[in-house]
């Protein structure tokens, strides 16, 4: 019999972990309750779907579960989880077929797009007086066309927050792959967005 | 600087990713270029728009999907 960890919500992560894998279960379930949050709303941004995003994050606990053993502690035991997390939803991609649109270059030099946003340091409110729900279904739809890979990656960076670094062990890519890919996506992005904008702003 | 590789350039500064010569050649050259300042600015005002739009995205998870999944999770470890 595995040995229990009394006080769940005080234990530090690589004990919850260690006894995890000695079998203790509610040891493991504590590591779900502090992590379902992120891996659930990872799936709403990448599916873009309640159902779907509940299903990826059932998915990801019950593979991590299985996992459990090969799981090194190089990352957090989060980054772990992301990286099971978008391998689900690179199938789910697939299953879907979802549209792919052709890489916007970041070579391209007639890139002149949202020339006369106003400069951000001008001002406190620099958005406020954008269309910021119209923006953002923009922003949303356009992300959606993003390849599938560079979606993820823009996801996790952009939005999520993580480091390049930590998306190279969450996706098993090259870091200039992953800068690449960022950097692409925010050119796509940027060119997308700027045909939404006001006049006098564009 | 070559302009054609500024976003990979302006997206790395945005980032904290340039190191201080690269931070002075950067800034050197935009404060020549207009077409890379306004650039720099356009992918500025880019990542403060997805701040703006998802900071306040994060939601708990629903109480009968994580009842469901701790549910299955039980049958699992049976398995």
């Amino acid at each position: 019999m595995a040995h229990r960890i009394n006080n769940l919500s005080d234990a530090s992560e690589k004990a919850l972990i260690a006894a995890a894998k000695a079998g203790d279960h509610t040891a493991f379930e504590e590591l779900v309750v502090r992590n379902e949050r992120k891996i659930y709303n990872l799936g709403l941004k990448l599916l873009k779907n309640k159902e779907d995003a509940a299903d990826l994050l059932q998915d990801t606990i019950l593979k991590a579960y299985d996992s459990l053993s090969q799981f090194k502690e190089k990352a957090a035991f989060s980054t772990w989880l992301y990286r099971i997390a978008t391998n689900f939803a690179f199938m789910r991609f697939r299953k879907k077929k979802l549209p792919v649109i052709p890489d916007t270059s970041e070579e391209n030099p007639e890139l002149s797009f949202l020339q006369n946003v106003p400069d951000p340091r001008e001002s406190n409110n620099p958005i406020g007086h954008l269309k910021n729900q119209e923006l953002k279904i923009r922003l949303e739809n356009a992300i959606g066309e993003l390849p599938d890979l560079y979606k993820t990656v823009f996801i996790l960076h952009d939005i999520e927050g993580y480091s390049a670094g930590e998306i190279t062990q969450m996706l098993d890519l090259s870091l200039s792959a992953v800068k690449s890919r960022i950097h692409r996506s925010r050119a796509f992005l940027r060119e997308k967005v700027s045909e939404t904008l006001p006049p006098g702003v564009q | 600087m070559d302009c054609k590789k500024m976003i990979a350039i302006i997206s790395d500064f945005l980032d904290n990713e340039l190191s201080d010569i690269e931070k002075n050649s950067l800034q050197a050259h935009i404060e020549e270029c207009e077409d890379c300042l306004a650039l720099y600015r356009s992918m500025e005002a880019l990542l403060l728009l997805l701040k703006h739009c998802y900071c306040e995205e994060s939601v708990p998870v629903p109480k009968q999907v994580s009842r469901r999944i701790f549910y299955q999770l039980r049958i699992h470890y049976k398995k």
